[in-house]
């Protein structure tokens, strides 16, 4: 085992840190790390802080060079993730594009909509949306309703989505579609990748718990695109969205460790201030959850070694999201004791407040906690099922 | 050297092999034989398993902290009724410190234990004193032979020892995980297994979850001890090891015995044995709770002068 970066990985690092230096604002670490509350404007922030990283050269990191990436391997990746969390930087409004999308199209798609889409990823000139939950297709994705048909020059979508996330400032959308209702339910998906200002699709914003219009609504109707726009074989979409949404569970949120470091030293200083609950056990909730996070860390660097040793990460990957989701829970949770009336009322403890809220979501999106331990269960423990279905 | 967090094929051949070496010796080694712990130790002996471990900054001819954490889990998952953990640190502080090191410690004949116990003089031939579990610095170190010789080793020994009762819990916990795993597919109520039961299925994964934490957390202070990383860095993380084992290992336990129902309350079936084992490595050299609050001490500290530097 050994657990040190190569004298190049740590001059890229030592790069990144002078980069990042003169490039972020320089008030950024305070209290408006988590952007302005105003939708629009913290659009505008988010897509220009995602230019600024790919005039940086930091865009499409380990992409191949074909496609205007920079080629380099997952531990410089994972050493940018962890350089941006650090110093919370913008989380970027396109993480649907670079995490989702571009990994399946690098691995599924045509030559010809690599050369299309993959550039335009990079650069942050495409913003991309995630059509997959429905309306009565959440936790059980594969009953997903929404129906794609056969025309003679392509296909015809009608069908409603829900939990899309930045939809209304996306211009395209990755699409999970029934395309074969005879079939059982998982060998009958397709994957579409569809322009939202194309006629027949509507989008409706959803105001969150935080007051925030991030996730949308998708009515599609009656909505025709060309068979170019198919991602992967007919029927096959269920397949291809796995294969890469095992690996991507273990990779994507791998800033997430460092940014929430980042939250548990500005908590400690609030604390160290004098605004906290006298009566709290900093010692014991603030040992807890450094050291929660120290695992969260081996974790991710378990990940990455092994990706970078060529192994394919599976279903373990669950693990990862069930550990981040639920510390996260628990560092607001344990903010809430640290800061007693504080929390509600110190202008400094905003940005826990709306995390508190925001991390509400984290233990439901990208599959709940429920589903990854199902997830572990069947695919890591391979605990026997019951007979009958369901249980 | 490339990024390597994880068990080479190398370490897993080690960890196969002395997993074997003690189940062929399992019935010898049934842990409530009179006489299973010498069983036990000259097991331990045959095999050659207690040889000191590479002290950061010394020259030794031994196994690496990755390696003996390997073998004490390998000890905990098979039971062996013997304190290898302990006999492993004072091996390691003998040899670093130079002293010549007899075979009865090698082949498991003299017994370690560890201070503060206060029947403990009685029942071994060495006591170990690795310190106080909340001293910030490294101490000079003694151990005293039966035959009343002392020898001070200026190391701190803590962090060995930690991470190795982690290691020891770990496979202990993995062990009852494992059995319960099975007993959960075997056993069936209501006309189903009790593995096809959400609530059971959900627990079971938890578990693992927990497992792989301790695991992730051992293998990490290990590593940052073999590779010679700043004493202050190897204590926190050699803290949040022993701290995560003595919080996870425990409900694992526990669980297994709620997961095997009644038959996991009798004697007889012997689950008994791992949680005993469990619960008092979890206890000795300070507590879940003792260790988070010294990590979370030392980590205010650490906040508290960035503060006055930035002069916020």
């Amino acid at each position: 085992m050994d657990i040190r970066l190569t004298p190049e990985q740590e001059a890229f690092r030592d790069g990144l840190r002078i980069w990042l230096s003169s490039n972020l604002e320089q008030d950024w670490d305070g209290d408006r790390y988590r952007g302005p509350t105003d939708d629009v404007e913290n659009f505008a922030l988010q897509h220009a802080w995602e230019r600024k990283l790919h005039e940086g050269g930091y865009g499409g990191l380990h992409w191949p060079t074909a496609y205007g990436g920079r080629g380099l391997g997952i531990v410089e990746y994972f050493v940018l993730m962890e350089e941006l969390g650090r110093v919370a930087a913008p989380e970027g409004i396109n993480s649907i594009g670079r995490e989702l999308v571009g990994p399946i199209i690098l691995d599924a798609g045509t030559e010809a909509q690599k050369r299309r889409f993959i550039p335009r990823i990079i650069s942050a000139d495409d913003i991309w949306c995630q059509g997959f939950s429905e309306p009565n297709s959440g936790s059980d994705l594969a009953s997903v309703q929404t129906f794609a048909s056969r025309t003679d020059d392509g296909w015809v979508i009608n069908g409603q989505k829900v939990w899309t996330s930045y939809a209304q400032f996306s211009n395209w959308c990755i699409l999970l579609c029934r395309t074969d209702r005879t079939v059982p339910k998982h060998k009958g998906m397709t994957l579409f990748l569809v322009p939202t200002a194309q006629d027949g699709l509507e989008i409706r914003s959803l105001r969150q718990i935080t007051g925030r219009r991030e996730f949308n609504e998708l009515f599609l109707t009656e909505m025709r695109i060309p068979d170019s726009l198919r991602l992967g074989p007919v029927n096959e979409g269920w397949q291809v969205a796995n294969r890469v949404l095992a690996f991507e569970r273990g990779t994507t949120r791998l800033y997430r460790q460092a940014r929430f470091a980042h939250e548990l030293r500005g908590l400690a200083r609030l604390v160290l201030s004098g605004a906290g609950n006298k009566r709290a056990d900093k010692a014991l909730l603030f040992g807890r959850l450094s050291a929660r996070l120290g695992i969260l860390r081996q974790h991710n660097l378990r990940i990455v070694s092994r990706i970078a040793a060529g192994e394919a990460i599976g279903p373990e990957a669950s693990l990862q999201k069930l550990n981040w989701s639920i510390l996260h829970q628990d560092i607001m949770a344990d903010a809430g004791e640290l800061l007693g009336d504080a929390f509600l009322e110190h202008p400094a403890a905003e940005r826990f407040r709306e995390t508190y809220l925001q991390a509400r979501a984290e233990t439901i999106y990208a599959g709940t906690s429920e589903i990854q331990r199902s997830i572990i269960a069947d695919r890591v423990l391979k605990l026997p099922r019951a007979r009958k279905e369901g249980v | 050297m490339p990024l390597e967090f994880f068990r080479t094929a190398d370490d897993r051949l080690l960890f196969d092999a002395v997993s074997n070496a003690f189940s062929a010796d399992r019935q010898e080694c049934e842990p409530d034989a009179p006489d299973a712990e010498s069983r036990a130790a000259m097991t331990i002996g045959r095999q050659g398993l207690i040889q000191p471990v590479n002290m950061p900054g010394r020259s030794a001819e031994g196994v690496s902290l990755i390696e003996a954490s390997a073998i004490v889990e390998a000890a905990g998952m098979s039971q062996v009724p013997f304190a290898l953990s302990e006999s492993l640190v004072l091996v390691s502080a003998l040899t670093a410190a130079g002293t010549v090191v007899g075979d009865g410690l090698l082949n498991g004949d003299e017994k370690v234990g560890v201070a503060p116990f206060s029947h403990v003089n009685s029942e071994v031939d060495w006591v170990l004193h690795p310190g106080a579990i909340d001293a910030n610095a490294c101490n000079g170190q003694f151990k005293e032979g039966a035959a009343g010789q002392k020898v001070e080793v200026d190391l701190d020994l803590r962090p060995l020892l930690w991470v190795l009762m982690a290691a020891d819990i770990l496979g202990s916990a993995q062990a009852m995980f494992d059995k319960s795993l099975g007993f959960m597919g075997e056993r069936h109520q209501f006309g189903q297994p009790l593995s096809s039961y959400q609530a059971l299925r959900h627990r079971a994964a938890d578990d693992w979850v927990l497992l792989e934490d301790m695991r992730a957390a051992i293998d990490y202070a290990a590593v940052l001890f073999d590779s010679a990383a700043e004493p202050g860095e190897i204590l926190q993380a050699a803290r949040i090891a022993k701290a995560t084992a003595s919080h996870a290992g425990p409900v694992v336990a526990e669980n297994a015995i709620q997961h095997h129902g009644a038959v996991g309350f009798t004697w007889e079936f012997g689950l008994h044995f791992g949680l005993k084992r469990i619960k008092s490595l979890s206890l000795r050299q300070g507590t879940a709770s003792d260790h988070y609050r010294l990590i979370g001490e030392q980590y205010l500290a650490d906040i508290a002068k960035t503060f006055v530097n930035s002069g916020a």
